[in-house]
């Protein structure tokens, strides 16, 4: 018996349909652009890094740094 | 200890601080644009889809992400293989055994296992971060560093590392695998 799965581009990310850049400095322009405040980077750093601070053993990581 | 302008020629992979210390206000004018440096010294720049994950799973508003999607697609990605996976299961052994019982989260040692794959040949891929709390000695020998100021006059926001892995010194112990082709 077989299942029907709806695979239709209705779930299609919509990042999919975001333009490319082919150029090195329009990519730096666009990175540059995001203009995060300092407390909106340092956000940005601890969340790449934080979803991992607790080891298997629960054991916290010592340093505050950001990555 | 070569400057970043004298790295010439260098496969370098991008750790995710690195994108988000760009989109940062005013950072391209304070560090004085590394990127644009290696790019002009026919330097290539590489990321893993590892990178885009960590940048996009993080809350961010739509637009935001948008960019780094566009950044993310701009950047050559190097294919996951299961040689970075396999070596940087190793590498937490290496953690344990030279950095005093070191624990890395899962996605430094799988980065640190792609850096691995490829130090084999005379091009060692080099890896730009700006965690070396992680990314330390022994394993990790210092190419060239910059430091980048803070809008507040007199302090340092981070400092740049590119760093090679000590392949000497993991090699002696375990087995890593060369990235083919």
């Amino acid at each position: 018996m077989g299942h029907n799965i709806d695979m239709g581009m209705a779930s299609a990310p919509k990042e999919l349909n975001i333009p490319q850049i082919k150029d090195f400095d329009k990519a730096i322009e666009i990175l540059t652009s995001i203009s995060l405040t300092n407390e909106e980077r340092d956000t940005a750093l601890k969340s790449v890094r934080n979803n991992n601070d607790a080891d298997f053993s629960g054991n916290k990581k010592s340093d505050d740094t950001p990555r | 200890m070569q400057t970043f302008q004298e790295i010439k020629n260098r496969t370098i992979l991008l750790d995710s601080n690195i994108p988000i210390n760009y989109a940062s206000k005013g950072f391209k004018e304070r560090s004085g644009n590394p990127l644009r440096t290696l790019v002009s010294n026919n330097n290539r720049l590489v990321v893993t889809s590892l990178t885009g994950f960590e940048l996009l799973q993080a809350e961010i508003r739509d637009d935001v992400r948008k960019k780094y999607v566009q950044f993310l697609n701009y950047v050559p990605n190097l294919p996951m293989g299961k040689e970075y996976f396999q070596n940087g299961a190793l590498l937490a052994g290496e953690y344990r055994r030279v950095c005093n019982g070191k624990k890395l989260p899962f996605q430094d040692l799988i980065l640190g296992g792609v850096v691995v794959a490829h130090s084999f040949g005379k091009d060692k891929l080099l890896f730009l971060t700006t965690d070396r709390q992680d990314f330390c000695e022994p394993i990790w020998l210092t190419v060239s560093h910059l430091i980048v100021p803070d809008e507040e006059k007199g302090k340092i926001q981070t400092t740049l590392y590119l760093l090679e892995i000590n392949i000497d010194l993991i090699t002696q112990e375990t087995k890593p695998r060369e990235k083919k082709g």
